[in-house]
């Protein structure tokens, strides 16, 4: 596969799960670059023991991680959402909502349910993050309940 | 607003996206190029600087005549010193250590942010007490020359010197070690936050 045509089908959601987990328009851009600089010096190495797509939110994955060098964790629960100064209407109002309400979640479960989101399927989910299928089951469920329940007490707001 | 299940949610994170704020494929490519050439003069520049010191080292010792060999020594020794502590001091070491493989798993991956850690906080402690024992040692051998000379000139330069060295030793040193012990004491705690919460349920 050629690196353009990898980069255009997966550029737009590495950036969705990098804006999840920085909840940063900027930096979630920044590391999406990150990510496609290293996919490319590591494209030799793909072996094609699993999807590309995956590999790829591998790599995502843990360039987000990688992030505590740059400040302590992520902030937590009072992310300060940077509002975008034209959007008025609901559906991007509710789109930041679900931005934000990711960004309330631990590190590691922004990054889960990003991937759950993506539509990956739970084997792909546990070998990118390493997690037993089992554990991930479990995990997942709670994080799904989480979200939609902290999106919806907002949404009200 | 209705209340809005999980599927609803997945739409919309699904339409959500970058608009057209991403660079295309080819200012990434351009960056990779930036970015590979940038290494290359990184390390032209550092071997330079190796050579030249090295150069310069050995021009010290063969040019001036010293009459004890320890003053050669000396200088040879105080030199590796300040070398050595340029290659700490700027991050030199974490490229000499071994760069993490970003195509593992997560938790893979942060159980070798965690082990690159450890080994670079060894080293950088080592690495400070072993730049002071150095410096001590050659500028010692370096002043024995000129100090044996005149005894008490000798004396009051060695007291100086050894005052200036106790003091570097016992709490410069100490200071240094601890700072980096915190830094990457602080790295490893959240690191290992998020290696928990990625294995407990």
């Amino acid at each position: 596969m050629e690196f353009e045509e990898i980069y255009n089908t997966y550029s737009p959601k590495v950036f969705r799960l990098c804006l999840g987990y920085v909840n940063d328009r900027d930096w979630a851009k920044d590391l999406t670059q990150e990510t496609f600089i290293q996919v490319w010096q590591h494209l030799g190495k793909f072996r094609n023991e699993s999807s590309v797509g995956t590999w790829i939110f591998r790599i995502a994955s843990n360039i987000c991680l990688r992030q505590i060098d740059r400040s302590s964790r992520m902030p937590k629960a009072e992310v300060p959402f940077q509002v975008e100064d034209k959007n008025d209407d609901t559906k991007n109002e509710q789109m930041e909502l679900l931005y934000k309400c990711i960004g309330m979640l631990e590190e590691t479960d922004r990054l889960i349910i990003s991937l759950v989101l993506e539509d990956l399927p739970q084997k792909e989910i546990a070998g990118i993050t390493g997690i037993s299928e089992g554990n991930l089951r479990v995990k997942i469920h709670r994080i799904k309940q989480t979200l939609t329940q902290k999106f919806n007490e907002h949404a009200k707001l | 607003m209705s209340m809005q299940n999980f599927d609803e949610l997945k739409n919309m994170w699904q339409q959500s996206g970058s608009g057209n704020e991403l660079p295309d494929a080819k200012a990434v490519l351009a960056k990779v190029e930036a970015l590979r050439k940038k290494m290359i003069r990184k390390n032209i520049l550092l071997i330079i600087t190796l050579a030249f010191t090295f150069a310069f080292i050995t021009w010290i010792g063969f040019h001036y005549d010293f009459e004890l060999q320890s003053t050669r020594v000396g200088i040879v020794i105080t030199l590796i010193a300040i070398v050595a502590g340029i290659i700490f001091n700027t991050k030199l070491a974490r490229l000499l250590l071994k760069q993490n493989d970003p195509t593992l798993s997560n938790s893979e991956y942060l159980q070798q942010m965690i082990a690159f850690r450890n080994s670079l906080r060894m080293v950088q402690t080592k690495g400070i007490t072993l730049y002071f024992i150095l410096l001590t040692t050659g500028l010692i051998l370096y002043m024995y020359e000129f100090a044996s000379r005149d005894l008490t000139f000798g004396i009051s330069v060695y007291s100086i010197t050894l005052g200036w060295m106790a003091f570097n030793w016992f709490y410069l040193r100490k200071r240094a070690i601890r700072k980096q012990e915190r830094e990457i004491s602080a790295q490893i705690d959240a690191l290992e936050g998020l290696n928990n919460n990625l294995k407990k349920d």
